[in-house]
């Protein structure tokens, strides 16, 4: 990294050192992750619209309100704790047929009963317990980008690529479109993918002493590092699943296309984090404008007059 | 205002659409015509033709009204020409634009209604294991009985014609254009002569041909539910092709390496998770000791949840003061540095 890269790294808020952090040994929780002020994908896709849009949804907005879960978004965070690391949420919930911990929320039995079903409906089935296996769930890889820090938290890692768990109102390719366009999903496929090969090459750089420490460190299996740093495939696969009864999923991969223009959204959106950081620093920007802009008619819809009067 | 529109229109199926063509009027005394609408019910394509007519007017009506004012002014409009040629190039792009997302727009509303295409057809064949198979495909007049209504309702017309490289294989371009005024050129890959079967060359022709067109229109529009038929050259190559398929090669090749794929479990901590915090100090005190002291205080602070646990407990709580004071220590000066030294 040069000097000036090094520089603008100073001026970045201070956060996690980079780094893969499997949230084993060292918890790195949801929130702690989410409060690390380094540029996450949907960080990007709020930069895509507007620095405003990124700083006031941001964690250098002092002001900015806890976020209030809804039942909804409640419900899709337990299944996928139920789904993908079983034992924190043992740890995290009080659940039916299971000796109570005074620490943990309890679950209703019928809220329970529906996310075992729905954890059940992937689990059921040979491929499902074949995907959610041999691998590391919520695991974070700090690194940067041109010298801009960056974070991802991968649902699940497997030696080979990433599995993202989505919890979605429908399945069909409308939804999903509509899904991969509003949460930048071909964003986030890029960046992730970006941080397995940053983290690959992280790994390849230590000594053998070093990569010991460090998989005791995160209590991770040595051998399992060591596959996923000489692994030579990188994919990535989205596994949609329906919020409401039966649960039904599918297996998404983007087209080369989609990733594509991801791509260029990675990169664009890390030079407006650059520029902004650059003429507005951490403080609050202004929301107004600094000066008149003209509607074109390019940006007019054109007025239907196809009709009787 | 679209809804009640169409309510309208509706609740009127009998009338016959009255199409009143009226002369657009125009606002005088500027420099440019400005059409009201009409309120007649011009089909799209029709629509699109009268806009870009009066678009191309427009210009006309402009350079005219120049002209005549320098020729008011006493100045030789030649001497304009560069000016002119500048107006014709800005508006020649603006209606290219304008053209191109016409087109966009007609193509994603004939996607819209565009149906998935039915396999009437339906070839035998032996694969590579001498095993007949049979698959059911769509021809290229199944694919266009249904895309050629759609292409007249949204304004496009399709023009096919062919390209022949060195080698002497041919390829189907088809030109799709637009009542809007763009166009796109689709191709199909260069083919070899189809000389399968019993087919003489100008069957062998025809057939190349054919297999093209169907090529480019399924490209062209993006089309889905043909399948590609290869005349029983089926199951050549085999294998993945797409990243899903490639994923899902590796997971069922994965769990096949081992027999009872099992979470690897973390160590678990002792009562109080002593030991996860003391092991989370080594690491922080490692990384505090290899940095340098200007950049020790962000670490510290990425670290605070660690540094508070260290607090709230008595035996790390020296430990915690400690990593606090090696990360807040100001750098020693030059001079000091160099006395030391």
């Amino acid at each position: 990294m040069g000097n000036s890269q090094m520089a603008e790294l100073l001026k970045q808020p201070a956060g996690l050192p980079e780094g893969m952090y499997f949230n084993r040994n060292i918890p790195l929780s949801n929130e702690d992750y989410h409060n690390d002020p380094a540029l996450s994908h949907s960080g990007m896709t709020k930069l895509m619209i507007s620095w405003p849009d990124y700083w006031v949804n941001s964690s250098l907005n002092p002001k900015r309100k806890q976020f209030n879960a809804t039942a909804a978004m409640l419900f899709g965070q337990r299944s996928g704790m139920l789904l993908l690391e079983p034992d924190n949420f043992y740890k995290a919930f009080n659940t039916a047929g299971r000796k109570p911990n005074a620490k943990s929320l309890f679950l209703s039995s019928i809220e329970y009963q529906t996310l075992t079903d729905s954890r059940d409906a992937v689990m059921e089935m040979e491929l499902g317990r074949q995907y959610i296996a041999q691998g590391y769930p919520e695991v974070s890889i700090f690194f940067n980008i041109d010298g801009i820090r960056v974070r991802v938290r991968i649902d699940y890692l497997r030696t080979f690529g990433c599995i993202d768990y989505k919890r979605i109102a429908e399945v069909n390719n409308w939804a999903i479109g509509k899904a991969v366009k509003n949460q930048g999903l071909d964003i986030q496929q890029f960046l992730y993918l970006e941080a397995v090969k940053w983290a690959r090459l992280w790994l390849a750089k230590m000594t053998p002493a070093q990569l010991t420490a460090f998989a005791m460190r995160e209590g991770v299996d040595e051998g399992w590092l060591k596959d996923f740093r000489d692994d030579q495939d990188l994919f990535f696969m989205f596994l949609f699943q329906r919020s409401t009864p039966p649960y039904i999923w599918e297996l998404r991969d983007l087209e080369p296309e989609v990733v594509n223009d991801g791509a260029h959204a990675v990169f664009t959106a890390v030079n407006r984090y650059r520029n902004g950081l650059e003429q507005h620093g951490l403080g609050k920007p202004p929301m107004g404008p600094k000066k008149v802009k003209t509607v074109s008619q390019y940006h007019v819809p054109r007025r239907d007059y196809d009709y009787e009067e | 205002m679209r809804n009640k529109a169409k309510k309208h229109q509706q609740r009127k199926p009998a009338q016959a659409p009255q199409v009143e063509r009226t002369e657009p009027q125009t606002i005088e005394g500027t420099a440019h015509r400005i059409e009201r609408p009409t309120t007649a019910a011009a089909s799209l394509p029709a629509r699109l033709m009268q806009e870009n007519r009066t678009n191309s007017s427009n210009i006309i009506v402009a350079l005219t009204g120049a002209v005549k004012a320098l020729q008011g002014k006493g100045e030789n409009p030649l001497q304009q020409v560069e000016f002119m040629e500048r107006m014709l190039a800005l508006q020649t792009s603006v209606e290219n634009r304008q053209a191109e997302r016409e087109f966009g727009a007609g193509k994603h509303a004939l996607a819209m209604e565009l149906p998935t295409i039915p396999k009437r057809h339906k070839i035998e064949f032996v694969d590579k294991n001498n095993v007949k198979q049979e698959r059911e495909y769509a021809d290229r007049v199944d694919i266009e009985s249904v895309l050629d209504p759609l292409c007249r309702k949204h304004g496009f017309s399709k023009e096919y014609s062919a390209e022949t490289d060195a080698r002497g294989w041919s390829c189907q371009v088809l030109t799709v254009r637009h009542a809007g005024g763009h166009k796109e050129v689709y191709k199909s890959p260069f083919m070899p002569l189809d000389t399968s079967g019993a087919k003489n060359n100008n069957q062998g022709a025809g057939s190349t041909a054919e297999y093209g067109k169907r090529y480019a229109v399924v490209g062209a529009f993006n089309i889905l539910g043909v399948d590609w038929d290869d005349d029983g050259a089926g199951g050549k190559g085999g294998g993945s092709t797409t990243v899903g398929d490639k994923f899902n090669d590796r997971v069922k090749s994965d769990a096949a390496k081992t027999p009872a794929p099992e979470q690897p479990k973390a160590e678990t901590p002792p009562a109080g998770g002593k030991l996860t915090l003391a092991q989370a100090a080594v690491a922080l005190e490692e990384k505090l000791v290899a940095a340098t002291q200007d950049k020790r205080g962000a670490i510290l602070m990425g670290h605070i949840n660690i540094i508070e646990a260290m607090q709230a407990d008595e035996k790390f709580a020296a430990k915690a003061a400690e990593l606090r004071k090696m990360a807040s220590a100001a750098p020693a000066p030059k001079g000091e540095a160099n006395a030391a030294a």
